[in-house]
Parts: C-alpha cells; structure tokens; sequence
C-alpha cells in the first residue's frame, strides 16, 4: 500500500469512526477483536484497509489510478516542454537564455515557491484545492496537517516527475538530434557577462565536470544575431553546451525535487505513523485490533424484581400481652429493652426464640398463653429471612393480633435506618395480614452499645 | 471442573454481594438493589480474554434458611472429611424441591468446585447467627476469603475481623464503591493466594487488567488533548452576521455568542462520553457547571476570502509575484542590477496586493465562486481558556476513575480542576501555556499534542 492510499485510508476511517465516537468501548472491541482474529496474518494498513473496506469503504485503492494518471500526465508535461523548447524551431539555434529561463529558472523559482509553502507554515488553500474534491461529508479538522503534508509530498513527487520527463526529453533530443545551442539577446550584454552567469552557475560541478564549465571562447563564438547570415564555420561549437545545460537541469531542477521530494515522503511517512499511533479515533481502533480483548459476561437470569410495597406502620404502645424476641440479641442491648417493655408495670410474657428453635418448641411456648396481642422483635438492621417469615406463618397460626417491630439500631443515620426499614415493607406481604408493622425509635433510656 | 478459577460470593442477605461482582467484573450493569433478597438466582460473571475466560464470580443468593439447613447437616454424625459430601447430598436432595431454594442456589456453585468469597456488612454489629452460615461454608471444605464491606461506616469493623478470622485463612476489607482499580487488582491477586492452584490464573488475569488499564488511560489522554484541539480552535461563521444591518447586530450577536456556548458545550460533553464509554461507564450522569464564554474573550472578526485564500496570503503571493517578475528583470540585467529589480517588484507587489484588493473585491462579479465573505466568531483568545477546558476534563476523568462500576449514585465533579491548574508550579504553567498555543498551531499530530499527552496521562495515572 503506498503513501497516498495510506493518506486517503486514515481520512476516510477518521470519518467513518466520528460516528462511533460515543459508542461503548466494549461492544466496538467486542466487534473489531473478533473480526481482527479472523484475519490471516497481515502488515498493520492492510488490516485498517480491510477493517475499513467491510464498512463499504472501498475508495482507497482507487487513489492509486489517479495518482498513477497524474504520475503519468507530469511525465508527459515534462517531457512536452523540454520538446517544445528543443524542437519548436528545427533548424534554428536553441537561445540559451531562453532555455535557462524556462528549463531552470521557472522550476528553480517553482521549487523555491514550493519550499516557502512548505516551511513557512503559511496555510495552503486546501479546502479550495482539495478538500471540495474528497468524498461528500464533513472533512475530519485534526487530519488537516496529514492532508497538507499529503498534498505536499504528492506536489512533490509530481514536481519531481515532471523534471524527469524534461531531462528524458533533453536526453533523447540529444541523442536523436544535433541541438544547436547559441545565445542572442537584444541588449549589448557582452560574452563576459553571460561567462560570468555561466560560471556562477558551473561552480558546483565545476571540479567535477570541467568540461561542462563553459569558456569564453565558447560563448562569444556562440554568440549569434538574428540578422547576420548564418555561420557555419564550426558548427560542432553549438553543440557544445550539452555538457553545461545537463548539469544545469540535474543540479538545479532535479536535485532540489529528488531531495524535498524525499523529505516531503519521510516526513509524511512519519506523520501516518503518528496519526495512526495517536489519533484518538484510529488509534482506538487499532488499540481494539490488536489489544486482546477484556470482557465481562454476564449470564442472563431472571431476578426478582424490587417491590416498593409501602405497608401501614403502627407507633409502638405497651398493649401488648407476649413479646417473642427474634434471633440472638447481644445483652448490653436486648437488657434495656426487655426492662423497657416487659419489665416493671408491664405484664407482657417475654419469650426468646432463635433459628435453632424448633416449630414444636415455638408452639408449645405459646399454647398456654391467651390469645392477647403479639409483639415481634426484630433486628431492624438485619433484612428479614426466610426463616423469620416461616416463624410469622407459625405464629399466625397461634395468635390473632400480631405486631412485627424491626428494632432500629441507634446510632445509626436516619438515611440509612430507613433505607434498611424498607427491606421489611415487602416483607410484609410474605407473611399473614394478622401482622402489623410497627415502626418507631428505641424507647428512652434503651442506648445500644 | 472448569480450568479457571470460580469464585462464589455469598453472604447474608443485603450485605452488598452485587455490589462487589459488579466492582471486581467493572460492570455497572449487574443489578443492585437497596432491598434485600432481589437475587434470586445464582448469576454467573465471566472475565474473559479473547474468549477465554480468565476467572469467574458468581453473584448468589443470600442465605435464608441457614438454620434449618445446618440442622439438616448435621442430623448425621459425620467426620469431617465427609462433610463436603454431606452438603453436596444437601444440594441434590433439595434442588427443585421448592425448599431451600436460596440455600440450592449458592451452595451448587461451591459444591462444583467454586472458591468462597463470603461478605460481610462492616457498619452493622456481628452476631452469632452468622456462625450458622460460616459453618455451612466450612463444611463445604473449600478455599474461603471473607470481605468485609463497609457500606455505611467501618463501626463494627474490628468486631467482625475477630470473628471471622476464626472461619476463615483470609480476611479482607473492601468497600466496592470506593476501591481503587489497584485495591481491586489487590483483591484478585488475594484470590490469587487463596488457591495456590488458582494463583496462575488469578497473576496472569491481573497482568492482562493491568495492561488494559494502561492502553485505556493512554487512549483517554489522546481524547482529552484532541479535544482540548477541537474546543480551542473552535471558531463559528456566520453570514447572518455579515449581512445584517448595523443596528441588527447586537442582539443577532448576542445569538450567536449563546449558540457558540452551546456548541462548546457539546463539544465538551462529547468529550466527557467518549470517555465514559472508554471505561464503560453507561449510566454517568455528572453535576458538572456549564462552559461559558462572553464576547470579550472572542476573536470577532469578518474574513474575506479569495480562491480560498485570506488577504494576508493574497498579499503575499502578490509579492511573490512582484518578485519573481522583478527577478526576471535582474538576470535579464546579468545580476548588474544587483536584484534591485526582485526586491522592488516583491515590495510593488505586496503594496498593490495591500490597498488593490479591497478595491478587487468590489469589482468581483458574482458568479467567481470561490469569493466568499463571512463573520468568524471564535477561537477563544484568552489564553486561560486551555486551562479551564483541561482542569475541567481533568477533573471529570478523575471523578470518572475514581468511581466504582457498583456505585449508582450522580457523578459528583469537583469544580476546582481551574485552581488544580493554577496551584501547579509556575514553570510547569508556564510550559503548558505554550503548548497549547502550539498545540493550535501545530494540531494533534504536533511535538506539543505529544507532549500533552503524556502530562495528562501523568496526570491519569497520579
């Protein structure tokens, strides 16, 4: 996959994963491990590539014919102006001004122009050159530095193709044709000025490659006018300025592209890296690619729904003729109790009874008494059990007023003292209708340790 | 037997058993009541990697006939070493019997090989029926871990270690509506150490969580700094602005300023959700204050555009343009004119581009497309504004990872992310100021979004 299907493959999985942006993490990595397992061993892009294509995102690839076409079109332009320059006029001498201004110095200025966009951080119109040309929908703002850095590096490499196209083209002229390079200019610019702009130029190569270095003699001999006849005492003179006007086209025009196009291309290597690495959005689906996946299961079940049944309460009084207590009560706290409601001035029977009493027990501690109201104890911090509601049955068998007091526990916050009273109200409707809920605080003097 | 570990969670009724599954499994969808006995059914939690399951929790009921059913157990004289089968001949003989059904219900993931993890309700006082309960679980003969859960208060905490260290090799305090994701690693590497054949499992179960935990929070850092991006560089047009009369304008301003906040607003809420659906949080709702800007602290300006191009780069490739003609001249001169030529034409260049195109854009016709006019509203200009966005974000993650799966109470954010950031060092101000300013210009793949990431995932992880 190359870098411009990578580009395009990042946008168009950052717009497809906007939507998903508020979706549970779980049921996206739920989605996306399972499809990722079932995938053979592949480079990470060709995974987002086919992760993308099973949402129908099959757009990237079809980058690669344009960028092919456009590969070819900066070929073909190269290759026509460096044509038109050496052959516009067959039999005429090639004007070296011209040819420089046109083969080296435009694209020299273009490159530097180019190179000025680049680094300068002066914003490219993209949305005018680009972005109306993506697919409809709104273009993802924290790709743009990847779309400018796109946009550059392909800049670039076209650039960088059509400067080989030129130098193709200057090639083959050479080689097919005998080009014959001369200068003429309408100002009396004198041979020394030209050799001292040649020589400028020629300084890089001029070590390497003498003999593309230009001399005097060459060009005041190549000197040419427009209305003198013709000179053709050494015609071989004219062609030689090949030497200098290749170098000139390789320095100036092809090394310059070779070089940015290269930075352009690393460095739009590296932003996909980081896009794909730090993006919230991608990351998060390669994170979910290529993470194992955590998941909780839950079994399905059917569990017993909340009843917010409210029942009647009663206040506590002291009418009562027996008090069962309920469960094994620690003394510091059922003593003050006891002497509180069954002790001195009350007559109530006081009976004991925990889960280890027996129903027969239970009934044969109640058979001698009178049939007076009952009043159950309860600890009201604890929620009712099962067994307590099998005592109620029994007792509702035995007596026909009945009163359940689930004791609150003091000390205890009024919030939660009532959330776990609340538990008792359901419970109600477990046992016999004879029971009535008594609600009320601890009696004075009654302090739970 | 399955060859993972099986905890079974048992205890009393209404001691906070769902509470714990639901902190230990990171599931806010497990069913918790304020009411006792809504489990009815043993409900089975699975922890699973890459579809294979790491561990397993069994949420049950609580006991509710523990007397009687000790009663049952113990109407034989047996050895202990058949205790455990006597209680397996109490499952089989009960199930779907109609009795005992709670008591059937958590005892058969025990008989099949489940661990014990028995929980307790710290802030209310022990009592010696729970013996009862305690005994059936030893009679089991399986590995046992009693937690001790302080819903309300730890009151009676001390109380209950000194009771239930006689049943059990393990106790532990845990309160799952506050537990940190290390106290509740620590727990399961307890776990870990109740079955040494477990232990495997349970070490190779928390490396997986811890790992997953890091990913998690390394990802929120990124949505956290992207959106701090999207918000700082939020900027809103308007044509109704640009075309309204002057003595329109306060009150459409006035508009368009409310439906700026509004969508600062949603852009943070966005935020906040993409968060909360990271660490699976789905029922969040938070008391976090609204974000308000005025029109003092907005960039206000109207913007004119040509080929997609704002006047300062207009004028600039203007004098580009100038230059490079002038430069033309300069080699035409052979270099004599020593670029005099390059430097007037790039200077005539930028003038002519400076006062020519605000005629230019009279003369436009209507039907050149890419002319456009319009009134930005937007970015925010005052610098403090990175660091509200961020100490509100901050303050929302942490009240967010702070808070247990089993709590089901309102988000409570503290309103003081703003004095958080101003009470850090003054360098440490300093630097953050300036990458957020880089961080509009250089946009979330920039030196200085990384550079935010990894503070704020300090600051996530701290």
């Amino acid at each position: 996959m190359d870098i411009w299907d990578k580009s395009l493959l990042l946008i168009l999985l950052r717009r497809h994963l906007e939507s998903e942006r508020t979706v549970d993490w779980q049921t996206l990595h739920k989605r996306d491990r399972s499809w990722a397992l079932a995938q053979p061993e592949q480079s990470a892009w060709r995974l987002l590539h086919g992760w993308l294509q099973q949402w129908g995102g099959s757009r990237v690839g079809s980058s690669t014919l344009f960028v092919y076409g456009a590969y070819v079109a900066a070929l073909v332009f190269g290759f026509a102006l460096m044509a038109g320059l050496l052959a516009f006029q067959p039999f005429q001498r090639i004007n070296l001004l011209w040819f420089l201004s046109l083969a080296v110095l435009l694209p020299f200025a273009w490159w530097l122009l180019a190179l000025f966009f680049t680094t300068a951080q002066v914003p490219l119109p993209l949305h005018t050159l680009i972005e109306h040309r993506l697919p409809p929908g709104s273009f993802p703002a924290a790709l743009r530095p990847l779309l400018k850095q796109t946009v550059i590096a392909l800049g670039q490499q076209l650039s960088l193709l059509f400067s080989i196209g030129m130098l193709i083209a200057f090639l083959l002229y050479l080689l097919m044709t005998d080009l014959a390079f001369g200068w003429s200019s309408t100002l009396d610019l004198g041979g020394g000025v030209i050799h001292q702009i040649t020589s400028t130029l020629a300084w890089p190569w001029r070590t390497l490659w003498p003999a593309a270095v230009p001399s005097l003699e060459l060009i005041e001999q190549t000197h040419y006018f427009r209305a003198a006849p013709l000179t053709a005492e050494q015609p071989a003179l004219f062609g030689q300025w090949w030497r200098f006007l290749l170098m000139c086209l390789l320095i100036y025009v092809l090394l310059p592209r070779l070089i940015t196009t290269a930075v352009a291309r690393i460095r739009l290597n590296r932003m996909l890296g980081r896009v794909r690495d730090n993006d919230a959005l991608i990351s998060g689906l390669w994170q979910r690619l290529t993470t194992g996946l955590i998941d909780q299961e839950m079994e399905a079940v059917d569990q017993r729904e909340a009843v917010d049944a409210v029942s009647e309460t009663e206040s506590l009084t002291r009418r009562y003729g027996q008090i069962v207590c309920w469960g094994l009560w620690p003394d510091e706290l059922i003593g003050p109790l006891r002497e509180q409601l069954a002790g001195e001035g009350a007559d109530a029977v006081w009976i004991e009874l925990d889960s280890g009493t027996s129903a027969d027990e239970v009934q044969a501690s109640l058979a001698e008494l009178p049939d007076e109201p009952l009043l159950l104890l309860c600890k009201g911090w604890e929620p009712p059990t099962g067994e307590l509601a099998d005592l109620c049955q029994l007792l509702g068998q035995q007596r026909s007023r009945l009163f359940l007091w689930p004791v609150p526990l003091s000390g205890m916050d009024e919030a939660r003292q009532s959330r776990l009273i609340q538990s008792w109200q359901p419970f109600m409707r477990q046992i016999p209708d004879r029971f009535h809920l008594v609600s009320g605080r601890v009696p004075d003097g009654v302090v739970h340790a | 037997m399955p060859d993972y570990p099986v905890m079974a969670v048992v205890g009393h009724p209404n001691k906070g058993k769902s509470s714990v599954v639901a902190a230990l499994t990171q599931n806010d969808q497990v069913q918790i009541s304020p009411l006792s006995g809504t489990t009815r059914v043993a409900q089975h939690f699975t922890l699973k990697l890459d579809n294979r399951t790491v561990f397993e929790l069994v949420d049950t009921p609580g006991f509710q006939r523990a007397g009687k059913c000790l009663a049952w157990l113990n109407a034989q004289e047996l050895a202990a070493d058949q205790r455990p089968a006597r209680v397996a001949e109490f499952v089989e003989a009960f199930s779907g019997s109609g009795q005992f059904v709670d008591e059937v219900e958590l005892l058969t993931p025990i008989i099949r090989g489940a661990g014990i993890i028995y929980v307790v309700d710290g802030s209310l006082p022990y009592s010696p029926e729970y013996e009862t309960e305690m005994e059936i679980l030893r009679w089991t003969g399986r590995p046992r871990l009693a937690l001790i859960n302080p819903i309300g208060g730890d009151r009676y905490v001390a109380q209950w270690q000194q009771a239930l260290n006689q049943y059990f090799s393990l106790v532990r305090l845990f309160d799952p509506l506050h537990a940190s994701f290390d106290q509740h690693l620590q727990l399961l590497r307890t776990f870990g150490e109740l079955d040494a054949h477990q232990g495997q499992g349970f070490a190779q179960a928390i490396e997986q969580l811890e790992r997953y935990r890091q990913l998690k929070l390394q990802q929120a850092a990124r949505i956290l700094v992207e959106n701090l991006y999207r918000l700082l560089t939020y900027q809103q047009s308007s044509n109704r602005l640009e075309q309204a009369a002057q003595a329109q304008l306060p009150g459409l301003l006035s508009d368009e300023i409310t439906r700026f906040n509004q969508h600062l607003n949603r852009m943070e809420r966005e935020g906040q959700q993409q968060l909360e659906a990271l660490f699976l949080y789905h029922r969040l709702e938070s008391d976090i204050g609204r974000l308000e800007v005025h029109q003092s602290e907005l960039m206000d300006e109207s913007q004119w555009t040509l080929w997609g191009l704002e006047k300062n780069q207009l004028v600039l490739v203007s004098a580009g343009a100038g230059a490079a003609i002038g430069l033309l001249a300069d080699v035409g001169l052979g270099g004599a004119s020593l670029l005099t030529g390059a430097i007037s034409g790039g200077v005539l260049g930028g003038l002519s581009g400076w006062f020519g195109l605000d005629w230019l854009k009279q003369q436009l016709p209507p039907w050149l497309q890419f002319s456009a006019e319009k009134h930005l509203l937007g970015p925010v200009k005052d610098p403090n504004f990175a660091f509200v966005i961020l100490g509100r974000a901050l303050s929302h993650a942490r009240a967010m990872l702070s808070r247990s799966h089993a709590d089901r109470e309102r988000l409570t954010i503290r309103e003081d992310g703003l004095n958080r950031m101003r009470s850090l060092e003054l360098k440490t101000q300093v630097r953050l100021l300036k990458q957020c300013r880089q961080l509009v210009k250089q946009g979330p793949q920039g030196q200085a979004a990384a550079q935010l990431r990894d503070w704020v995932y300090r600051q996530l992880t701290a």
